[in-house]
């Protein structure tokens, strides 16, 4: 954990980098590539140190926890940054690290100095958005080891040089094992999504992989898999808290300097009062989120984190629409920042699972 | 202000509030709270005094006033925590209303002479703030205060005037002048309710209870060592109330309490055989309501924290008058909804030859009756579109 100062230092540099070093530009220039993202702009954003925040010191990362990730994720939603924060700085490297196995951490290093990009590969093709496994198998014979799976897309998975996929192993235990996205039997399934990126269904066929790849080495990985995921959600909710207030100060000036009926717009009560409910669907979603990253552990801690996710969903998408119903036609367009955001935040809004998915959770976890 | 206190502390202090609840509630007062019954001025001022033996009553003044000093926070967990637990619903009028005003405002003679009454619940007091043709628009009210020697004589009509009927005092805006605008012109004045020419007229609401009032103050005398800040000036005053009051607004404690009445009467009501708590669509009507009230309490939390530091809220009242109030109707209409299977009865049925209504019956009663008041928590204060107004203006500059 960082000090109260060091926190706000490093969440007013992640947000001053986004504002100066990172513009539209940059956030495009990944549109027609393989990866979905800029691999120099990858490589300098590792250098400075994002994808490290979440892992221990020991591992040579900056020993924070979710409240320093978080920090950075707003920032990545602020800026619409296109490359893989998110799967490499929220998940592949403090998945890593939580297994802390020697050849864990090689990968970990690796995903660190930007020259590997490792994607935690999970969800099965069928399982929509529950997070168990139940078809992926690690098979080893005659002490040769191999992998079938087949999984639902996951996004970075096209610019990937390693899949951390997730099987289960003769004992029923949770393996995560390195594959590299060239081995022999591995089928990428590239899509670009709405926000355009790239996602991959990964499919493994019979894939051989050697015994060191297996990076939980033989120990159960099922409550660190869980725990990456369940913190996942709450920092990809943190990047809809980081493009919402964007969104809501963008429409209000539109709406100061659009003139119509011979009037601005911003005169029209009506519409005063919808970016008041805009305003409040973005507050409601900070604070669900700072409740979260408040909570102490226990039975209560889940809940907290089902609820941010709910509330966070719903304000993404209440923003994101009346934001492009203000701006009206020109809200549209692909050329306007409001439509890229829009998109952006359906990700934000349904990754992990979306509001209705963690109502249910919600429900189940009442005492 | 305290700037720090570790959240173990409030958790502490809230089971404290909680445990004293339990010990030294009154039973028939607990048990007017849970029904919705209907309590009267003793009942409230016995608690009242309840709680000041605890030392717990006006804490939040300052020390020299009185009070304990608690910060904003205390305050909000110590007034979530009784509702919680059940006790009654504050009257605010002295404590949050009045006495803080004439703690800022009022002068040496005016602390020493009423602040203590406030305490001691030996003054009941009321507000006089709305009117026939001032509501949502207070600035346009039209009470005359006339200069008459030592004083004034106020004469108008004050509409809406909650529990007026056991007010000692009124705190109430009057025109002292006519000004440029209308905000100009208006002072705060603590009026005698026991003198000739007030007279109160009850007003039955459609829960069918008596708590709001028509006042017609008649050439009513007013003494000049009454006029709490400077003549004229009332409107700031108003203004300062409103701040005082704006973390408290969302009563997070009571939509707590209200909602675990509402989940213990769907498990016991039925459906085709089933508990009505199991029903799907019932049941995602409860979800929702709990996320609204834990988000709301995610609010508060954030803007107590940020309190604590220094940063005084704005615009976020507003927002917190909004949820708050659309929490307590959204639950209340869940009540409503169990109600409705057996007849939206608002007196509770009696058993054959019994005089108390099964419990559940009277739970259900009670949150109908609830449903129907809390029709006023988005017109009262300010209505929820004149909150949207006041936050468009003050975080938008929107005009």
């Amino acid at each position: 954990m960082t000090s109260p100062e060091d926190l706000t230092a490093l969440r007013d540099h992640a947000f001053r980098w986004v504002d100066q070093a990172y513009g539209e530009a940059k956030e495009r220039a990944g549109r027609g590539l393989a990866e979905g993202y800029d691999p120099g702009m990858a490589a300098e954003i590792a250098g400075q140190g994002w994808l490290a925040v979440m892992v221990s010191a020991q591992n040579g990362g900056m020993g924070g926890g979710l409240r320093e990730m978080a920090a950075v994720m707003e920032a990545v939603g602020r800026g619409l940054v296109a490359e893989p924060v998110l799967s490499q700085g929220a998940i592949a490297a403090p998945l890593l690290d939580r297994l802390g196995t020697p050849q864990a951490r090689q990968r970990l290093s690796s995903v660190l100095d930007g020259a590997s990009v490792a994607v935690m590969i999970h969800q099965e093709a069928d399982a929509g958005f529950e997070r168990t496994i139940t078809s992926s198998r690690l098979s080893e014979e005659d002490g040769r080891f191999h992998v079938d799976a087949s999984k639902a897309p996951v996004l970075d998975a096209a610019g990937a040089d390693v899949l951390l996929v997730t099987a289960l192993d003769a004992a029923g235990r949770t393996a995560i094992v390195a594959v590299e996205a060239d081995a022999p039997g591995v089928r990428l399934v590239r899509s670009r999504s709405v926000d355009g990126r790239m996602f991959a269904a990964v499919e493994l066929d019979h894939v051989a992989v050697p015994v060191e790849a297996v990076l939980s080495a033989g120990a159960d990985a099922s409550a660190i898999v869980e725990t990456v995921l369940e913190e996942a959600t709450l920092l990809v909710c943190a990047e809809a808290c980081g493009a919402m207030p964007i969104l809501v100060d963008g429409t209000a000036d539109y709406l100061r300097t659009r003139s119509q009926f011979g009037r601005p717009l911003a005169s029209f009560q009506v519409l005063q009062h919808r970016m008041v409910d805009m305003l409040l669907a973005a507050e409601e979603a900070s604070a669900v989120v700072e409740a979260a990253l408040d909570a102490a552990d226990g039975p209560e801690r889940k809940r907290a984190f089902a609820l941010a996710k709910i509330v966070t969903a719903r304000s993404a998408r209440f923003v994101a629409q009346q934001a492009v119903q203000l701006h009206g036609g020109i809200g549209m367009t692909d050329d306007l920042r409001v439509s890229r955001q829009f998109r952006r935040l359906m990700q934000c809004e349904t990754m992990f699972g979306d509001a209705d998915w963690h109502a249910e959770r919600f429900d189940g976890l009442r005492g | 202000m305290h700037s720090a206190e570790p959240e173990q502390d409030m958790a502490t202090f809230r089971r404290e509030v909680l445990d004293f609840v339990a010990a030294n509630l009154p039973p028939d007062i607990r048990e007017k709270v849970r029904c919705n019954d209907e309590l009267q001025k003793d009942d409230h001022f016995r608690w009242q005094k309840i709680l000041a033996a605890r030392g717990w009553y006006c804490a939040h003044w300052p020390r020299e006033a009185g009070g304990a000093g608690w910060s904003p926070l205390r305050r909000y967990v110590f007034e979530q925590a009784l509702a919680e637990a059940g006790a009654p619903w504050m009257l605010p009028f002295g404590p949050a209303y009045v006495g803080p005003v004439i703690v800022e405002y009022g002068t040496d003679a005016q602390k020493r002479r009423f602040l203590p009454d406030i305490i001691a619940s030996r003054t009941a007091w009321c507000q006089g703030y709305s009117e026939p043709g001032a509501g949502s628009d207070l600035a346009g009210l039209k009470t005359r205060a006339r200069r008459d020697g030592a004083g004034w004589r106020v004469t108008g009509q004050k509409l809406w005037t909650s529990f007026a009927h056991w007010a000692d005092m009124m705190f109430c805006l009057a025109r002292t002048s006519d000004e440029d605008r209308p905000q100009n012109g208006i002072s705060f004045l603590l009026l005698d309710m026991r003198q000739p020419g007030v007279t109160i007229r009850p007003i039955v609401t459609m829960d069918m209870r008596h708590h709001v009032n028509e006042v017609f103050l008649d050439d009513v005398f007013v003494p000049e060592e009454n006029l709490v800040g400077r003549e004229g000036h009332g409107w700031e005053i108003a203004k300062f109330l409103l701040s005082t009051e704006r973390l408290i607004v969302a009563e997070t404690g009571k939509a707590r309490r209200l909602l675990a009445q509402v989940r213990a009467i769907a498990e016991r009501a039925r459906e085709g055989g089933e508990p009505l708590f199991d029903r799907p669509v019932f049941r995602r009507g409860f979800v929702e309501a709990e996320i609204a009230l834990q988000t709301l309490e995610a609010y508060c939390s954030r803007l107590l924290k940020r309190a604590a530091r220094g940063e005084q809220p704005g615009y976020e009242a507003s927002l917190l008058k909004i949820r708050g109030s659309e929490l307590l109707q959204t639950i209340t209409a869940l009540g409503a909804g169990v109600a409705a299977r057996t007849g939206l009865g608002l007196d509770p049925a009696l058993a054959a030859g019994q005089n108390v209504p099964a419990d559940a019956d009277a739970e259900m009663a009670g949150l109908l009756r609830e449903y129907l008041s809390q029709r006023a928590a988005s017109i009262y204060g300010g209505s929820n579109e004149i909150q949207h107004n006041i936050v468009a203006k003050a975080r938008f500059g929107f005009q």
